[in-house]
Formats: structure tokens, sequence, C-alpha cells
């Protein structure tokens, strides 16, 4: 069964050679890896307010695994909302010119700044998705962070653009609540432990065709989430569905240019 | 394969498929799960935990082939040395499990001291639970925070020749333990929540060694998959580090019958 994961971070080791090694198990798994930078891999840290130039150098990183792993990698593109037109034209370049098939938003600011709002604009003229972390935590929220809430408001706001919730608001049961009545709202699964019966609940409120896989490497380990979804009892097409065909339909559906066909191979 | 840590019973805060012992066999059964140390998971929130206790002895001796019993003990509450005493003569404990965060005692509390001190006398097992779950989803009515990783390392450098087993511990909790421990020979980890980084089971015998590190589940919490993929499809270490993992490290320390 092929995979793609929907959640995977650049920034492992100490330069983009490092990648290789999660590439090794995209191969053993025969999965795709939607990858984005929220770090330069020669930068320690990882800002929770980058400035126009850091996320240009994450997304320079993204593109250089697209190029160099056509194969296995999907690029999103990163960028602060707080810097308004410049985090647009920085979006719709990696959309129109370098094939980035998406937008990754973190937490400079929550997602209820009217500045997210342009940028998931672009996103509807190109059909790409809109990933926003969003994590609910027993302690609070962090700095700049959207609760799940917020994110079904955005795309209450955006309803012709795909918003993927990313690690499904965090905490599955609350998300799946949350998440229930938004029909361009699709759950990312990666990054939190393989609770028993996590992704049971989220499909059995959102159903099967909202929720997608993502593994949140190289913090989580790819087969600790790959056994969120093989330790259900799901039926073998509802997990066909979350590890691999729903957001192969979001990714057929972007207009950006394709870095080659490997996806669109397997559909046709 | 043995499974050096699972639960049977009920959770108060989530429905768990597989919490009662059939369900639980089944899953085994469908996964090649041998056998499994299992505690009574309502004694992590019971007071009298001898009434757990005896429940879990009713069910290890009707799959006697299948569970390994660990029996829970609560140092903070009184009578727990009676309780140990039954544990002992009565249910044929070998092998004794310690929640000391929901529990809320000190590892190096007097009363503690006083259960390992009888745990040396007797050669028994102490498994101590780092955790349950991911802290950050807890129920508002039960946060309760990770053991410290200190505390336990303090607690094994205190009694080296106790035989304990870390469960539930996440990567960096496990391995700073194991670099804080002095005389290792009797420590062991299991690998149930250790949910990466990438290769963690790779890197995990890299730190500890492949003799001290053994396949646990945390079920009914945690989906069994999660640990035994993560040995199964670790590329970065040999079949026969696999089978020690998976089987022949929890031959030795549990020694089934």
């Amino acid at each position: 069964m092929p995979i793609i994961d929907v959640h995977v971070h650049t920034d492992v080791g100490k330069s983009l050679d490092d990648f290789a090694e999660q590439i090794e198990i995209a191969e053993q798994f025969d999965a795709v890896l939607v990858t984005y930078a929220i770090r330069p891999v020669a930068d320690a840290t990882r800002y929770s307010f980058p400035t126009p130039e850091f996320c240009r150098r994450c997304n320079d990183e993204t593109y250089a695994l697209m190029q160099r792993y056509p194969a296995r990698v999907r690029g999103f593109c990163y960028v602060n909302p707080y810097h308004g037109e410049a985090a647009a034209v920085e979006l719709e370049r990696r959309l129109s010119t370098q094939g980035f098939v998406g937008l990754k938003l973190w937490h400079a600011l929550p997602c209820d700044d009217p500045r997210v709002d342009r940028l998931l604009e672009i996103c509807a003229a190109y059909r790409v998705p809109a990933l926003q972390h969003t994590w609910l935590k027993a302690g609070g929220l962090g700095y700049g962070e959207s609760p799940p809430e917020m994110v079904a408001e955005l795309a209450q706001r955006h309803p012709t653009t795909t918003v993927i919730a990313a690690h499904a608001g965090g905490d599955y049961e609350y998300g799946a609540k949350v998440f229930r009545n938004c029909p361009n709202v699709l759950l990312d699964i990666a990054g939190n432990e393989c609770n028993a019966a996590g992704v049971q609940i989220l499909v059995d409120h959102v159903g099967a065709e909202r929720v997608i896989f993502g593994t949140d490497m190289p913090g989580r380990s790819f087969p600790s989430q790959l056994a969120k979804v093989l330790g259900t009892d799901l039926p073998e097409t509802d997990k066909e569905k979350i590890l691999y065909e729903n957001m192969a339909d979001v990714l057929a559906q972007c207009k950006t240019p394709p870095l080659e066909t490997r996806l669109k191979g397997r559909r046709q | 394969m043995i499974d050096s840590n699972a639960y049977v019973g009920e959770w108060p805060f989530r429905r768990l498929p597989y919490s009662q012992p059939d369900a639980l066999l089944r899953k085994m059964d469908a996964l090649g799960i041998e056998r499994a140390v299992v505690a009574r998971l309502e004694n992590v929130f019971y007071k009298d935990l001898l009434v757990g206790n005896r429940e879990l002895h009713a069910i290890v001796l009707a799959h006697q082939d299948r569970f390994i019993p660990a029996y829970t003990i609560n140092p903070a509450y009184p009578g727990w040395d009676d309780d140990l005493r039954i544990c002992l003569d009565e249910l044929g404990a070998r092998h004794l499990r310690l929640h000391p965060n929901y529990h809320q005692y000190e590892l190096l509390g007097r009363e503690n001291l006083r259960l390992l001190e009888t745990a040396a006398e007797h050669d028994l097992l102490i498994s101590i639970a780092i955790g349950l779950e991911d802290v950050r989803h807890q129920h508002w009515l039960a946060r309760v925070p990770d053991v410290s990783a200190g505390d336990i390392a303090q607690t094994v450098n205190a009694f080296p020749h106790v035989r304990f087993l870390v469960t539930a511990g996440r990567f960096g909790e496990v391995t700073s333990i194991w670099r804080s421990v002095d005389k290792r020979e009797n420590l062991y980890v299991e690998n149930s929540r250790v949910q990466g980084p990438i290769h963690d089971v790779a890197k995990l015998c890299g730190v500890i060694g492949p003799d001290h590190v053994l396949f646990g589940s945390n079920a009914p919490l945690h989906y069994h998959e999660s640990a035994k993929l993560s040995i199964e499809t670790e590329a970065q270490i040999s079949d026969a580090y696999k089978q020690k993992l998976l089987h022949g490290n929890a031959v030795r320390l549990f020694q089934p019958q």
C-alpha cells in the first residue's frame, strides 16, 4: 500500500545530505514525503517569528530537496503571515514557478489574523492546501498557537480552500468534535503518541475521507505513526484512504507546475 | 514474542479496545505475541490495590500460558506491607509495578525504601512506570507529570542488586536514566512510548545495547503495533538484535514457566 506522509520536517542533522535518512525510510515504506522547512539546517533555532529572509532560506532548502528527490518529496511553502504582502509574494512565487504544492503555517500568528486570509485566497487560486499547526494542550497553548476552533473558523471563511488541521488538533477527541462539521478540513494525524482508538475516533466523527496520514519526522518515527492506522479495526479501504488516497486526491487537483509524474502515474 | 508491559482493565477517561482479557488475547494472537506481562489498569486509580491484584491473579490463573503478572503496590497507602506479603505468599508475586506519580510518593521516600529493601530480599523485579500517556492530552481531573528520570536513576543507583524495568518512558527519558546509572546490569527499558526520533530503536540499542531493551506495548492505552513495528522494521539493527528485543531479553528477565 503506497503512503503519502503529509507532515515531514527537513531539520534533521547538520546538512541537507542528512535528509537521505528520511528518504531511505520513504523507500522502505513506499512513501511520498510532503516536506517543509521551519528552520534552515544550518540554524540551531526554530524561530517562532521568522523574518521573510529566514522563510526564503527555509523554502530554498525545501526546493533543493524537491529537486534532489523528485519521486519522494513534495514541498509546502513556509511563511510568516505577519509580513503581509512579502509573505504573499513568497507563496505565490513558490507555487507558480517551483512546483510547491501547499502552504505551511506554524505559530507566528494565530490564524484569525486577516493577513492569513490573503494567503488562503492564493491557495484557493492554485487549488493547494493550507496546513495550519494547531495543538490543544492540557497546559495551555504556546506562543501564537491557533486553537482548533480558530482553524475551523478559518476553514469556514475559506470554503473553497482545503485546510489541513495539523496533528488533528492535538487532542484527537477534541479535534474530532471541533472539525466534525467542517467539510473542507482534513485532519492530519502526525506527531501524537500512538494512542489506541485515536484514529478510530477521528473516523467515527469526520469519516475516513477526511483523515490523512502524517508522521512529524524526524521528531517522531515512521513506524509509530503508521501503527496508528494499522492498529485500528478499520476496513482496508478506509486505511488506504487515510494513508494515500485522500491526500493523493488533493495533490492531483493542484494547479502548480508538476515536478514529475509519480503520483499522477499511480492514479492512471 | 513477549510483551514486557501491558495492562488489563479499563481507563476512566477513554473507551479502550483490547482492555479486557479476551480482547487482549485476540489482539496478541493476531500479532503473534505469545505472552504478555500484565498489571491491573484499575490499580492506577484504586485505593485498595489488593482488590485489583486479586482480580489480576484470577485473570492470570485463567491464562497462565499467556499472561505474566505484575502486581501493583502503593507504598504511600496504609497496609501496603500487608498487601505485599499477601502478594508474595498467596499470589506468588515475582514482579511489582510502581506508579510513583499517580500514587504521589517519592521513589526515595521512607516507605518506598522499605519496599525496595523487601524487593532485594526476595529478588523481585521492580517495574517503574514513568507515565502512561502524553501529559499534553491528559484529562483535566488527572494531570499527572511523568516520573522524574533523575529520581529513577538515583533509585536504581541506590539498589544495584534489584532488577528494574523502566516502562513507558520516552526516548530522552530512558536514555537519560541509562546514562545516569552507575551499575547497569540490572536495568532494563521497554519501547512502548519510545515513538521517535527516527531510527529510535537503533539509537536505543546504540546507547543502551541490545541486551537491556525489550519490546513493550503499554496496551491497551497504546496500540501494540507501534512498538512491534518499530523493532521489526528497523533497518539499522540486525535480526539477532531484533530477536533479543522481541523475545530473548524478556525470557531472561521474566523467566516465564
